[in-house]
């Protein structure tokens, strides 16, 4: 799977694009669409959001736009495990990774959150609730929620792994510029298949966690 | 299907040796494991078969023997097998390899925890001296083969394939266009990627496929003309078809659990005088694999009467309360069976090629497809044809005419996902179409046109105008929610001159679609042609004809028919399509005449190559053509004495000739006429009965203006 980012898409968002190769299966959707711009994505972040996100397609390799480390790259092969990856370009010069204080508290179209109350002694919780597409536009921001927009409904059935982990990678996507370090998603944790410790495993390579 | 497989194998083999049919068959036996396995063996018109029938079931195999007529086609072959089957897991391979003890079990596991995973198998080459003959009868010893074979120089796809039913019924199976083989197996692997599975290997110690040595036979296949034709045609469609689904005009071996590719859906409401027209043209459609479901929104008129004077099992009719338009559609999806829903207007005309079209055009990350359309004027039949554009975000929101709903046809799944917001009276489909483009959901324009859409005064644009405006400002206000200004005015440039479709000449196109504007607009005339002696036993439906010729031969047997049609309604051709007929539309903007019409008839038996004599009528004859005319006309004069004589020369070498004679015609006379005439180039070979006016067959003769000979 070849990817793409389109930071400044031209209606006003921005977007991971696959584009399936030989033994790729063609994704349903073949973009994740945003409406709104993370201010800055790292090369391991956008990698894991990708593999999030396309990961059940991909086969055989995936090649991104931008260098992601070695770790990374073993990670994300770990967690499409037996699919069989190779991911370039790797990056051999050590880079820092982006480290973050925030927690990140996922839900989908305004599920039910548990009340933020940030103060100036705790950490601090965003509440980071994703909308759908089809009935929402733009996105709304405030120090304690960031309602954004996007088409990671459009990825499976509600609470199903592809939706799931495609929402995930929206939230991937913004830690950075939300200075997360963790991310509670409750509707991951209720799932009884061993996956919320294959996605924690994910994460950590790219300095997240599931809280 | 009785009981559920978890694996079903098919073997498609025709006059193969049973004994490495018989191998292959117990080595797949053996590799099931904890799995309930089957293995089909799909015998695709061998020249003997009894015995090798008999063979496979006493190894415990299915049979399935497919006659046919001689051409060997391993897609089909396999197609037939799948036909019977009923894993969850469907595998394909050929009746010359053997498979290790775990390999069904392994492959099957896979695919039944992901039915979204197809597999396949590179096959090892056994050398010379490890035929099914040497192999037969012995344990097999699987390290000695390990370390004996070599991996397959040629990185194709032959052996083996594995996928879900669920993904092998979405695509209709392997393309039964192909014959031979070659390419049959890596066409059906894209097609599944294009489909959603994706594609791996098989990479496991405990899965081999041995192919047992035999001479190689690709070699011999491709020694003959047709066989490299095939070779060829298989290669041209998986290089150059990019299609998902085939076989949608004919699957030949579909499976009895089969999904419904289409689902068209007529949502309707008091238009009980238009929605005949509509359903039959929906009826009418040269890709028979749909239903039709009409959800009647509280009709108060005869649309009930209407809808069920049709006798049809595609249809079904539900009828409901009355909740507008996009709860209508709504429903219609919650009920739909089709994997696509073609959306249609119940007072439009879906032309007869539009559904074959749909599928057709389908391609990889697109959820349906969308075409051109022409509106009419339901009072003059005036038209005007507009092509669409290039469907996205930035065209719907800054440009017009880029798309008709009831051209599209949009994958059921998104229909329902999304659905039509029912608050709005009017306009929800221009709001679905914003939402999808907003939602990832792609769609490409076929290239033809789908749609004859009637302009007339209760139409909702006419009636509805200013909610449909206002509903269309509303959505388009939403989703310019994310742009800037300064990216709207971008969006703006690039898309607001978004051209529309090239179709072709205009006049061409809208001359091709209107033969199928509504009877009160055009007259429509038909010829129908039944060549052989197994289609010649035709339905009434023909034998109600304005008027038929019959050919016979020479000991009175039917060889032939051509039947004409002088007011051909779209149920008629729907009727005759049903019995396998192609149906000719003449030129509808003009009044037919008989005369017209019974030169149809005529010239179509002329392009048919009938090279034939024959009595019309029995007072007229007919040449059908000759290579020496002045000897031809010589012959007649001779015969027939005092004989009236038409001739129309359709070219400097081929004729048609009518001769009257006053009184009858013995048929002697023809016979006479036939051992004249085989002394030279010509052989009288059938003779021909016309139902016709010969009065009027002699005047169309005569009027033929140019190079006319009248005796």
């Amino acid at each position: 799977m070849k990817f793409d980012w389109q930071g400044n898409t031209d209606t006003g968002g921005s977007a991971i694009v696959a584009q399936p190769e030989r033994y790729d299966a063609v994704p349903f959707v073949n973009e994740l669409l945003i409406d709104g711009r993370p201010r800055v994505v790292s090369g391991d972040r956008f990698a894991v959001a990708a593999a999030l996100a396309f990961g059940q397609e991909t086969s055989g390799s995936m090649d991104l736009p931008f260098p992601l480390a070695p770790a990374t790259a073993q990670a994300i092969q770990q967690f499409l495990h037996p699919t069989w990856v190779n991911l370039t370009p790797i990056e051999y010069v050590p880079k820092a990774l982006p480290i973050g204080i925030n927690r990140l508290h996922l839900t989908v179209d305004g599920a039910a959150a548990q009340p933020i109350g940030n103060t100036f002694d705790k950490q601090r919780t965003i509440h980071f609730d994703l909308r759908r597409s089809d009935r929402y536009a733009g996105q709304l921001m405030s120090l304690d929620h960031h309602v954004v927009v996007s088409n990671a409904w459009m990825f499976g059935e509600p609470d199903s792994k592809r939706s799931l982990c495609a929402a995930l990678a929206v939230a991937v996507l913004f830690a950075e510029s939300l200075q997360v370090d963790a991310i509670e998603f409750p509707a991951l944790m209720t799932r009884p298949d061993g996956l919320t410790d294959s996605i924690n495993a994910l994460l950590q390579s790219c300095r997240l966690a599931l809280a | 299907m009785t009981t559920q497989m978890d694996v079903s194998v098919v073997i498609g083999f025709k006059d193969w040796g049973i004994n490495r049919l018989r191998m292959a068959v117990q080595t797949i036996q053996r590799s099931f494991g904890s799995l309930a396995g089957e293995v089909i063996v799909s015998d695709y018109g061998s020249a003997e078969h009894a015995e090798t029938k008999r063979a496979m079931e006493e190894a415990g195999a299915v049979y399935v023997y497919t006659e046919t007529d001689g051409v060997w086609s391993r897609s089909r072959a396999l197609n037939a097998g799948f036909a019977v089957s009923s894993g969850r897991v469907l595998v394909s391979t050929d009746a010359d390899m053997i498979f290790s003890p775990k390999s069904m079990e392994i492959v099957g596991k896979a695919i039944l925890a992901n039915p979204d995973l197809a597999l396949v198998l590179q096959c090892r080459d056994l050398p010379e001296g490890y035929s099914d003959v040497e192999l037969a009868g012995r344990t097999i010893d699987w390290r000695l083969l390990e370390r004996v074979s070599r991996m397959r120089p040629r990185w194709g796809m032959g052996g083996m394939m594995a996928a879900s039913r669920a993904r092998y019924l979405e695509i209709r199976g392997l393309d039964e266009r192909m014959e031979i083989y070659g390419g049959e197996d890596i066409d059906f692997a894209n097609r599944l990627r294009r489909a959603g599975a994706r594609l791996e290997w098989v990479v496991d110690d405990d899965v081999r496929m041995y192919h047992m040595w035999h001479a190689p036979s690709r070699k011999i296949a491709s020694e003959t003309a047709q066989g490299r034709k095939a070779i060829e045609l298989n290669s041209k469609i998986h290089v150059e078809d990019k299609s998902v689904i085939r076989n949608t005009v004919n699957w030949q071996h579909r499976p009895a659990d089969a999904e419904l590719p289409v689902s068209v859906v007529v949502s309707t409401y008091n238009r009980a005088s238009y929605i005949a027209d509509s359903i039959r043209s929906v009826l009418a459609q040269s890709m028979p694999d749909f239903e039709l479901i009409i959800v009647d929104d509280g009709s108060t008129d005869a649309t009930r009467e209407v809808v069920e004077s049709f006798r049809d099992e595609r249809i079904r009719y539900f009828y409901r309360e009355n909740a507008g338009i996009a709860a209508a559609r709504n429903f219609a999806a919650s009920v739909s069976r089709g994997r696509y829903t073609a959306v249609h207007d119940d007072d439009d005309i879906m032309l007869p090629w539009r559904l074959e079209k749909h599928l057709a055009a389908l391609r990889p990350g697109h959820h349906g497809s969308y075409g051109a359309w022409v509106d009419f004027d339901d009072e003059t039949g005036e038209m005007n044809l507009l092509p669409g554009k290039d469907l996205s975000l930035g065209s719907l929101l800054t440009s017009g005419r880029v798309y008709l709903h009831p051209t599209m046809m949009i994958a059921t799944e998104v229909v329902r996902r999304l659905g039509y917001d029912e608050s709005l009276r009017s306009g929800s489909d221009y709001n679905l179409g914003i939402r999808m483009m907003r939602s990832g959901i792609r769609l490409n324009h076929t290239g033809y046109v789908h749609t004859l859409r009637r302009l007339h005064s209760g139409q909702i644009t006419e009636t509805d105008s200013v909610v449909q405006h206002t509903s269309a400002v509303l959505t388009q206000t939403m989703a310019r929610v994310p742009m800037s200004t300064v990216e709207f005015r971008a969006l703006h440039k690039a898309h607001s001159k978004t051209p529309p479709k090239a179709l072709g000449e205009r006049q061409e196109v809208l001359a091709s679609v209107a033969d199928y504007l509504p009877g009160h607009l055009v007259r429509r005339a038909a010829v129908v042609r039944c060549e052989t002696a197994e289609t010649v036993s035709l339905p009434d439906e023909l034998m109600l004809a304005d008027r038929h010729i019959l050919e016979h031969d020479w000991d009175g047997q039917l060889i032939s028919q051509i039947g004409v049609f002088e007011e051909v309604g779209l149920d008629r051709v729907s009727a005759l399509q049903d019995a396998g007929m192609a149906v000719e539309v003449d030129d509808p903007s003009a009044a037919t005449s008989r005369d017209k019409v019974t030169l149809m008839a005529i010239d179509a038996m002329v392009t048919a190559g009938r090279r034939s004599w024959g009595a019309v009528d029995e007072p007229v004859l007919v040449f059908a053509s000759s290579k020496n005319l002045d000897w031809v006309k010589h012959v007649v004069d001779k015969s027939f004495p005092g004989a009236e004589v038409h001739q129309r020369l359709l070219s400097d070498e081929d004729a048609l000739m009518f001769v009257l004679c006053v009184g009858g015609l013995p048929l002697e006379s023809l016979e006479n006429l036939s051992i004249s005439a085989s002394t030279r180039d010509l052989t009288l070979r059938s003779w021909i009965d016309f139902s016709g006016d010969t009065d009027d067959l002699a005047a169309l003769l005569s009027s033929t203006p140019e190079k006319e000979v009248v005796k």
